[in-house]
């Protein structure tokens, strides 16, 4: 039952994160979304995934969120259209309903003997198993690092369009 | 055994030379655009150098793995490479020139190569959820080249791609996740190995899994009904993007992963090949007769990118030698002259700074390398012989015929005909007809941008003329691969 309150309340901040106009209350959600994604890891026993989501999504992100919008001015900010979130209700309840067909026709099918056993110690996982994963994050850092540059560049033109 | 070692590490350097150029570019960028410029040819150079190393051990059959079997490569993964790598090296050679007038030169170049890198390490990756990491880093690099020029066109664009690829990543996800509950495993081969032992009865769950896949990956490849971003994405994209993300990425990200996951792991799963065939022959149609309706040149070619893509999807259904050898062969053509004709159409605008082809007219005298390299591109597209199209659309509707499936076959001929309206169409708008008054001082594009269109436009018309050996070379033994594990 718990998990299941977990899980709504999860889909609700995420609603609310698209709605929000204030910025400041979407970092808070995504955070709140972290700490309970957190504990719904630690419910199922992915400890170690559990402090990741809660030092870092939950933590250190929610730290940058924050520190960004600070820096942010009101004239900064523009007015846009509200029309897509009264939308939001229909592709909730749309998305709801693919959900439970799934849940009513599939998930039974799962094997659960098929469910591995821990493949080793956290180390052997992170640094040996899923260690073409880490280049991929390190990928993934750089275009972000790149991306941030880019995106708030200022533009100057290196040679007149002729 | 030196040739084994000697292979693996060219597999290595197309892994590494990437970051060490990305980590490079803003000191080269610092030093200088003429230190830029040739660190990210020198870079895309290197990866096509080691990439076409490779195509001897490959053409011999051997296959070869690398950091402990986390990385491979066989037949199908070297054709993609080297269509991703020929495209980004003629890609960058252009962006030299092009980027100027955008600024931000250093870091352009990082973001191309690192979209380079995630494209690399997908096609030699042996992990369903490694694909979909570098997916990832190859997806995001994308969404911001396309809004790398900050106008609002494709700022707009790019929110449109970056939200429907987080439904078509989310879809892939789930799949991912499906698949692991149910054997366990993520690597292709423990995979194929677990679902052979099945012996074709495979749990629902599998079809789940499946249809999820045939979404996310169906709308990273831009498939009718999942097309939605890239009429968007792809003309507001600086051009050298555009060429990228209709030659490779959509290959890549798409295609490539529907090949591999439906012919390599799941050979055979449900009706698939069927579900190929019903969006590959939706998409070939519905792709041409909306370009044919465009205004915006470059709007014309994404929507014609749909239409190309239905008859790689349809050689992928039909689900025999031909079909497939047809499909791979498409691939890598129309990479070639897709590119080429994005380049083209970057050029005008570079120049005239339109993108409106009923502003345009007469330029074949003030751009002629322009001009004639985007006859070479129409002419390919359409299926003209000698040129590559002609063969691979050729090996596909053969490939139709032996299927049983001749409605296909004369859907695609027409198709065929009718891409060929639309391209002259563009030609003559474009190119031929009356120079306009205002154009009158028009030159052709810098050496480089012309240099790079000359490139594409010789490798259309080669790989058409010199069809059997590339066929034999690197497109047979890659399908092979894939029909090996049907």
């Amino acid at each position: 039952m718990l998990l299941w309150v977990l899980l709504v309340l999860m889909v609700l901040l995420s609603v609310g994160c698209c709605i929000f106009k204030d910025l400041l209350y979407v970092a808070v959600s995504l955070a709140t979304i972290s700490a309970i994604l957190a504990l719904v890891l630690f419910m199922f026993g992915a400890n170690i995934a559990g402090v990741f989501e809660l030092s870092v999504c939950a933590g250190l992100i929610t730290v940058l969120f924050i520190a960004t919008v600070s820096l942010t001015k009101d004239s900064d900010q523009k007015g846009e259209t509200r029309l897509p979130a009264y939308f939001v209700p229909l592709v909730i309840l749309i998305f709801v309903g693919i959900d439970y067909f799934i849940i009513q026709h599939f998930m039974h099918a799962i094997p659960p003997a098929a469910i591995p056993q821990p493949s080793g110690t956290f180390q052997k996982v992170f640094w040996e198993l899923r260690s073409a994963d880490i280049l991929g994050q390190l990928g993934l850092i750089f275009a972000g690092v790149f991306g941030i540059l880019s995106l708030f560049r200022v533009v100057t033109k290196e040679k007149k369009h002729e | 055994m030196i040739q084994r070692i000697e292979m693996e590490s060219f597999i290595g350097w197309i892994l590494l030379v990437p970051p060490i150029a990305v980590l490079l570019m803003p000191w080269a960028s610092r030093a200088g655009k003429w230190a830029a410029n040739t660190l990210a040819v020198a870079a895309t150079g290197l990866l096509l150098l080691f990439t076409l190393r490779l195509i001897p051990a490959i053409g011999a059959g051997l296959t070869f793995d690398y950091y402990g079997a986390r990385f491979a490569l066989d037949s199908v993964s070297l054709l993609f490479l080297i269509v991703v790598n020929a495209v980004a090296f003629a890609c960058t050679i252009y962006a030299t020139a092009y980027i100027g007038h955008l600024g931000g030169r250093g870091k352009f170049f990082a973001l191309l190569i690192i979209m380079v890198s995630g494209l690399n390490a997908m096609l030699l990756t042996r992990d369903l959820f490694s694909l979909y990491v570098f997916l990832e880093v190859a997806s995001i690099s994308s969404y911001i080249l396309v809004a790398f020029g900050l106008e609002y066109d494709g700022i707009e664009s790019s929110i449109k791609y970056l939200l429907l690829s987080a439904v078509a990543t989310s879809m892939i996800l789930i799949g991912i996740a499906l698949v692991y509950m149910a054997t366990g495993t993520l690597e292709f081969d423990a995979l194929k190995g677990i679902l052979a032992a099945q012996g074709g009865n495979l749990p629902a769950i599998f079809l789940v899994a499946a249809a999820l896949f045939i979404g996310g990956f169906g709308l990273k490849g831009a498939l009718m009904p999942f097309h939605a971003w890239l009429p968007d994405a792809h003309p507001s994209a600086p051009a050298p993007i555009s060429a990228m993300l209709s030659g490779v990425v959509i290959k890549v990200a798409g295609i490539y992963a529907l090949a591999r996951i439906f012919y390599y792991v799941f050979p055979g799963i449900g009706r698939v090949y069927g579900a190929f065939l019903i969006l590959g022959t939706l998409s070939m149609i519905a792709g041409a007769v909306l370009a044919y309706f465009q205004r915006d040149f470059k709007r014309i070619l994404a929507y014609s990118s749909i239409s190309q893509i239905g008859y790689i999807m349809i050689g992928l259904g039909l689900g025999n030698m031909l079909g497939l050898i047809g499909a791979l062969f498409h691939i890598f053509n129309h990479a070639l002259f897709k590119s080429l004709l994005f380049l083209n159409s970057g050029a005008v605008q570079y120049r005239l700074g339109t993108r409106d082809i009923e502003e345009m007219g007469g330029l074949e005298n003030r751009m002629p390398v322009t001009s004639t390299t985007s006859i070479f591109g129409t002419l390919s597209i359409a299926g003209v012989p000698p040129f590559n199209g002609f063969f691979s659309k050729l090996f596909i509707i053969l490939g139709a015929l032996a299927a049983g499936r001749t409605t296909i076959a004369v859907l695609a001929i027409l198709v065929s005909i009718f891409t060929l309206g639309y391209f002259l169409m563009i030609q003559r708008k474009v190119f031929f007809g009356k120079l306009s008054e205002k154009w009158q001082d028009i030159r052709e594009a810098p050496l480089a941008m012309s240099c790079a269109m000359v490139l594409l436009a010789a490798a259309c018309l080669l790989s058409g003329l010199f069809f059997q050996s590339v066929t034999r070379g690197i497109v047979e033994p890659a399908a092979l691969i894939l029909l090996g594990g049907k």
